[in-house]
């Protein structure tokens, strides 16, 4: 049975945590994903809690750690790590093998520029998150972010009015890293004034447990449209049952079909600032279209988002490495 | 009458120290007020910054004024020894004729560079150490230029300011006085080399995306000044065609209602697409090639950002692709079955 240790600077709105999880259930893996530092409020907390929290100077955190390294057979660093974390990892275990993985996208915070060859670790492998960022590292290997959760029996029953969540982690402009659009607000507004959708357009910060069981009574979820992407959203949002809408262009789609190893292509409604106005409004008059989407994007989920799948990928490299 | 012998009686109680002190705050108060009515102080050289690139301080900035994410341009100017060739181009660029909008005085603003070779003894990477330099609000502030120009650049000052945005455009201008041997950094991120001869720069990590030829500080203005134009904000988004067969049976919409940068039309169906299994990279290598590509199409500014890369696709469809990616182009593909996308 390997022991992986998974090590982030932040939390990571929880992916390496959510890897490690999947990791061990499913696989019997022996993890824990330390981080440096918390994020401030209101998201502290809300992503950390089957994480281990890690400072040198701290005795108690500093032996869980270096325990877990000098164990370690495979040390999966995400994103970046301090200088002194880096060397304290050279001289606790040298033996492991070495997997850098970026989960950011380049000119834009908080990476900047490829911090690959920023470490004097010898890696043995390079992740990418397997979304839009694919086309930034390009020669880096595309992955699944993996969602911990069984799906839904069936989609929410769409009531006299069709629920609508858009619920967008930050509200920063750049090119990679936005999720808003004057366009989609407005049509939203618009869809909740002329009472034609039930809008959930959250504001505030909410738990990922809390915002999860809310998407599951939900029909349609609201990813981004602008970037030619898509996020962890609108995997949850397939699990959940919903109709996912996103900006997705041909190359996050072939990138999802890689690591789904599917012919089928998601089951997204690929929408942009050109026509999200007019087609929003047509699917949520549309019911039984939606009904339908909603039961094939569901299908979707069952069969290729299951982490239990999905941490197979995982797997198969790990056993790879030399 | 009586009202003003009422004020002067008043002011006469005033005593004169007093007097003096309410003198002095109503100057301070109208000097203060011309101030804030008066535009920023366009004083002759913009300096917003003044960077030692050894030293491990601080970089902050001039923040005192708001630049045009269009239009400003940030000018790196080395500090001594310039070549002859280097303050010539520095003094056309101050003389701005002829005129290009993005380097006026409203525009142009200089990070004044101390260069002057030291050892380092820091052993993090070079970017790493610059970026850690500049605090969050001087990243936020470098985001709102447009252009990036350097002349005579030794070191990666240039490459760390490109990175902290998208948008940046970078144009790296070289004097044929200065010694090429000097440049310690790969200059291949950048948009633009200015430059006497092609030949040093390649071979670097990427293909060079647009080379204008200056043996002269007259010729490398001018050149600067060519594609400070070609990149201006343009009235229309309209795609053209630069590779293969795309008549008008394709159907273009020539409005471009998608604002894609590049349209990519395939000869395949969609649903015969491999998908991208290993790396990106592989991906466009086996995807995207002169059997499977049927037309490509690009904005005019794409046109001009990727002159080298797309004249006779030199290198291929898919490094042109992987680089125009990388650098944030919207790209539509449209397959046979699929022409919906644009």
């Amino acid at each position: 049975m390997k022991t992986v240790v998974q090590i982030s600077k932040t939390p990571l709105v929880g992916a390496p945590a959510r890897l490690a999880e999947a990791l061990e259930t499913h696989l019997g893996y022996r993890t824990l994903h330390f981080y440096e530092k918390e994020y401030p409020e209101p998201l502290s907390g809300f992503f950390t809690n089957k994480s281990c929290h890690l400072n040198l100077d701290e005795k108690g955190q500093r032996l869980l750690f270096e325990d877990a390294m000098r164990s370690a057979d495979i040390v999966h660093i995400h994103n970046q790590c301090s200088f002194r974390l880096e060397q304290h990892i050279l001289e606790l275990n040298t033996k492991a093998k070495f997997v850098y993985h970026v989960h950011s996208p380049l000119r834009e915070g908080p990476l900047y520029f490829r911090r690959l060859d920023d470490f004097r670790i010898p890696w043995s492998a390079f992740f990418v998150v397997g979304q839009i960022w694919p086309r930034l590292y390009p020669d880096a290997t595309p992955m699944p972010n993996i969602v911990p959760m069984p799906p839904v029996e069936a989609p929410a029953p769409i009531g006299d009015s069709v629920r609508v969540i858009y619920s967008p982690s930050h509200r920063r402009q750049g090119r990679w890293g936005t999720k808003i659009s004057p366009v989609l607000d407005e049509t939203l507004k618009k869809l909740g004034d002329n009472e034609l959708a039930d809008v959930f357009d959250l504001k505030q910060a909410v738990s990922p447990y809390q915002l999860t069981q809310l998407r599951k009574k939900m029909n349609v979820t609201i990813d981004e449209i602008v970037t030619g992407g898509f996020h962890q959203i609108s995997l949850e949002g397939m699990l959940c049952g919903n109709v996912v809408i996103n900006g997705s262009d041909e190359f996050s789609i072939q990138v999802m079909r890689g690591w789904t190893k599917s012919k089928a292509r998601p089951p997204f409604v690929v929408l942009d600032e050109s026509n999200v106005e007019q087609e929003l409004t047509a699917l949520v008059k549309d019911h039984a279209r939606l009904q339908e989407k909603a039961e094939e994007t569901l299908d979707y989920g069952k069969k290729y988002l299951l982490p239990e799948m999905l941490v197979k990928r995982y797997d198969e490299v790990y056993r790879t490495l030399n | 009458m009586v009202e003003i012998k009422k004020r002067l009686a008043a002011i006469m109680q005033i005593p004169r120290a007093q007097l003096a002190k309410v003198r002095l705050r109503k100057a301070e108060a109208a000097r203060l007020s011309l101030e804030s009515a008066a535009p920023r102080n366009y004083y002759k050289y913009n300096i917003i910054s003044k960077v030692d690139y050894w030293e491990d301080g601080r970089i902050s900035f001039d923040t005192n004024f708001s630049p045009s994410v269009r239009h400003s341009t940030l000018l790196i100017q080395r500090r001594e020894p310039l070549t002859k060739g280097e303050i010539q181009v520095q003094r056309l660029i101050e003389g701005n004729d002829p005129r290009s909008y993005p380097l006026t005085e409203r525009n142009l603003h200089r990070i004044q560079l101390r260069d002057d070779a030291k050892a380092v003894q820091s052993g993090r990477r070079e970017l790493v150490r610059l970026i850690d330099r500049i605090d969050g609000e001087g990243l936020k502030f470098l985001k709102e230029f447009r252009y990036l120009v350097s002349i005579n650049q030794k070191y990666l000052l240039s490459e760390v300011v490109r990175s902290v945005s998208e948008s940046f455009i970078n144009i790296s201008i070289y004097t044929s006085d200065f010694d090429f041997g000097q440049i310690a950094f790969d200059q291949s991120f950048s948009d633009v080399i200015i430059a006497p001869d092609r030949s040093f720069f390649e071979g670097g990590a990427w293909p060079i995306r647009r080379f204008l030829k200056a043996e002269t500080p007259t010729q490398a203005y001018a050149a600067l000044v060519e594609v400070l134009n070609e990149f201006g904000q343009k009235d229309f988004d309209i795609l053209a065609p630069v590779y293969g067969d795309i008549g008008p049976d394709v159907g273009v919409d020539p409005d471009n209602p998608k604002k894609h940068d590049i349209v990519i039309v395939m000869k395949g169906k969609s649903a015969d697409a491999p998908p991208c299994t290993t790396s990106f990279r592989q991906y466009l290598s086996d995807c995207y090639t002169e059997d499977t590509v049927q037309g490509i199409l690009c904005t005019e500014e794409k046109i001009y950002r990727y002159k080298d890369l797309i004249t006779g696709f030199p290198g291929s469809i898919a490094k042109f692709l992987e680089i125009a990616l990388q650098d944030g182009a919207r790209v539509g593909v449209w397959y046979e079955d699929c022409r919906s996308d644009i």
